[in-house]
């Protein structure tokens, strides 16, 4: 029976095996093989011993993971204040958060040359920001930009389960609301904060239209790397090599951030339960009653 | 209506632990809470009773400081609290469904709010050790809200609402998540913590009367956003001073009636129901001819035989309880179903049978006709 029930899964997972393994497998062949279809590193000893590549590596990480923190503070805070803090239009700002969701990445770098760019309305305004648009501080604060929501929508999801009388009843033990948002609040939240700093991570990660549409010097990372590898100087099997790590590296960091977030969760106030049932035996809360 | 008017007020020497004076609250523009006024001595039980609706958890609200009063001042020990925010205040709070914390272990949640009052470590972990015993719950320290029953998590929220020493404890239908035997031990168990805290102010909100009666020394009967009656327990339920506490309290059989000599406060009277005459204590100034109720409960009153004295009636109904019968009698006049417990007895009359229902002395009590609106 359980074996019938199984073969439900192979249609779906044949699927993704056609759609996505198996153009991975032939980028991650493509990568060693030369034209003539010879097995061979030498397009690997190529790609990963340049200065340009490792820079990338640097570079994607360090984006992606500033990136990913930013929208856990901004979406977090942004969440509480909007879950928390009673203000008019508050459900205003909670259905454009859904917008924006909606938008393509490259409308967020369009207007953030509109803004900071050297013909910007914060240069017209002198304000001395001249060649800010093009750092990876400006790649950082668009991807924070646009992917704030994503932490954003889960969050205040997460924060709208928590039960009213658990906050009060904190609050009348003598919790500071601060307290009550590090103690109370945070720890119901987590799991909805590591899934949608997951997401994120995963996105930025692989983020490409944002850096592309700002244009920022010396800020190349692994996406724009096989971008321009593959269609720029027509070194296709250098493209899949650094399209093969990226892969890779988007499944280490994801690896590790889960890992990371596990341990937060054992060692820390949110660890979880381990499930046991309650004593529902007849005199299972006598016996108690009467110790 | 106000406590002092409705009678029954605790002079107090010292300032009450919680005095509620005028207090009104809205929920937008509903009325959740209309001039409601209460005084609860240190020491002292007090329940709020009545349907739902009735106002009395946004009473309960409103001195815990999770909802702010349009109107009205809260006093606790004498200090007006009505805009301190609830961290100031010091109360213990149990609300129905516990709200324990979930991520936290038994013993973290009852040193939740030590630790965030500061208290030195050592302590902490003394008083939680003392309250976890009071409650029966040392062995359960190091377990989860979510391996608990019921009633264990009923006590964890008891024992984390005390371990900050409260002078007010507020229990928001505590037992009302419970199945009924857990709800009896429960309802014992916090008899003897009543006990044990002969300085702190109980505030009880229940729905359940069999709960007021059991744990309350006073009883705060409440309709409609508003204080309908309160007086001591068992006087509020002898002899109800209103139509709806009497129905709402115990549960009574109200027969309409006419006052035969007048009285100016506590006095037997005579009334006649019917083609019958009884006497009847009244707790109020009723003059001679006055429509009246007469509240009769269910369990002082007996059936005889259709020679004695008292409401000429035929048995219409017979309904076994377990430890006593209910018989359900329609009186001659005015045509109307009174109910009768009786204990579990042989020869019982049957259905159909004519019967006389027998009022004791002093088990009637007369009701005005209206209540205040």
């Amino acid at each position: 029976m359980r074996r019938a029930h199984g073969l439900w899964v192979l249609p779906p997972a044949l699927l993704v095996a056609g759609v996505f393994g198996y153009p991975l497998v032939l980028v991650a062949l493509q990568s060693a093989r030369t034209d003539g279809g010879a097995w061979t590193a030498l397009s690997w000893r190529l790609v990963t011993g340049s200065h340009e590549f490792q820079a990338a590596i640097g570079a994607t990480v360090l984006i992606a993971v500033a990136a990913t923190a930013g929208c856990l503070l901004l979406g977090t805070f942004f969440a509480l204040v909007i879950a928390f803090v009673p203000f008019p239009g508050a459900r205003l700002v909670s259905r454009l958060v859904d917008t924006m969701l909606a938008f393509p990445s490259f409308l967020i770098a369009l207007s953030f040359t509109f803004l900071y760019g050297a013909a910007g309305v914060l240069h017209a305004a002198g304000v001395p920001i001249s060649g800010f648009l093009y750092t990876r501080w400006c790649v950082i604060l668009a991807e924070i930009t646009f992917y704030t929501p994503f932490v954003m929508r889960p969050v205040l999801a997460a924060f709208t389960q928590v039960p009213a009388d658990r906050l009060n009843v904190a609050a009348s033990l003598g919790a500071r609301p601060w307290r009550v948002v590090r103690q109370v609040i945070l720890p119901e939240a987590l799991p909805a904060l590591a899934a949608s700093g997951s997401l994120t991570l995963l996105l930025t990660l692989n983020e490409f239209g944002i850096v592309l549409f700002i244009g920022a010097k010396d800020v190349t990372t692994l996406p724009m790397l096989v971008e321009t590898k593959g269609v720029v100087t027509f070194d296709y099997p250098g493209a899949c090599v650094v399209a093969v790590v990226e892969v890779a590296l988007s499944l280490a960091l994801y690896s590790l951030y889960r890992w990371v977030f596990r341990r937060y969760e054992r060692s820390g106030s949110a660890r979880p339960a381990p499930r046991h049932e309650p004593d529902q035996s007849p005199g299972g809360d006598r016996a108690a009653l009467v110790a | 209506m106000t406590q002092a008017e409705l009678g029954g007020a605790t002079r107090l020497a010292a300032p009450p632990a919680i005095q509620i004076a005028g207090v009104t609250v809205h929920y937008g523009r509903t009325p959740a809470l209309v001039d409601f006024s209460l005084d609860v001595a240190a020491g002292e039980t007090v329940a709020l009773l009545g349907p739902s609706g009735s106002g009395k958890s946004t009473a309960l609200k409103a001195v815990a400081g999770f909802v702010q009063p349009s109107s009205g001042r809260i006093l606790l020990g004498g200090r007006d609290v009505t805009h301190e925010p609830p961290h100031g205040r010091g109360v213990g709070v149990v609300v129905q469904q516990y709200a324990l914390f979930p991520h936290l272990t038994v013993a973290e949640n009852v040193a939740f709010g030590l630790r965030a009052r500061r208290r030195p470590r050592a302590e902490v972990s003394v008083r939680v050790r003392e309250l976890l015993d009071m409650v029966g719950m040392a062995g359960f320290a190091g377990r989860r809200p979510r391996e608990l029953s019921g009633g264990q998590q009923q006590r964890v929220a008891i024992a984390r609402a005390l371990a900050i020493r409260p002078n007010v404890l507020l229990l928001d239908e505590p037992l009302s998540a419970l199945d009924a035997a857990l709800r009896a031990d429960m309802l014992a168990e916090l008899q003897r913590l009543r006990d044990e805290l002969p300085d702190v102010a109980i505030l009880y909100v229940t729905h359940d009367q069999g709960e007021a009666l059991a744990l309350a020394g006073r009883i705060a009967v409440m309709r409609d956003a508003r204080l309908v009656d309160v007086d001591d327990a068992q006087r509020l339920y002898r002899l109800p001073p209103s139509r709806f506490t009497a129905s709402f309290l115990g549960g009574a059989n109200l027969l309409p009636a006419t006052v035969l000599d007048g009285s100016d406060g506590d006095a037997l009277i005579g009334v006649r129901i019917g083609t019958s005459t009884l006497r009847a204590e009244a707790t109020a100034r009723f003059s001679a001819g006055q429509r009246v109720l007469v509240c009769l409960r269910p369990h002082t009153l007996s059936v005889r035989e259709p020679t004695a004295a008292g409401l000429p009636a035929t048995l219409t109904g017979v309904q076994w309880r377990g430890s006593s019968y209910r018989l359900t009698c329609l009186v001659d006049e005015p045509a109307m179903d009174v109910h009768v417990d009786v204990p579990n007895v042989d020869g019982l009359p049957a259905p159909g049978q004519r019967v006389v229902i027998a009022v004791p002395e002093v088990g009637a009590s007369v009701v005005p006709d209206r209540d205040e609106p």
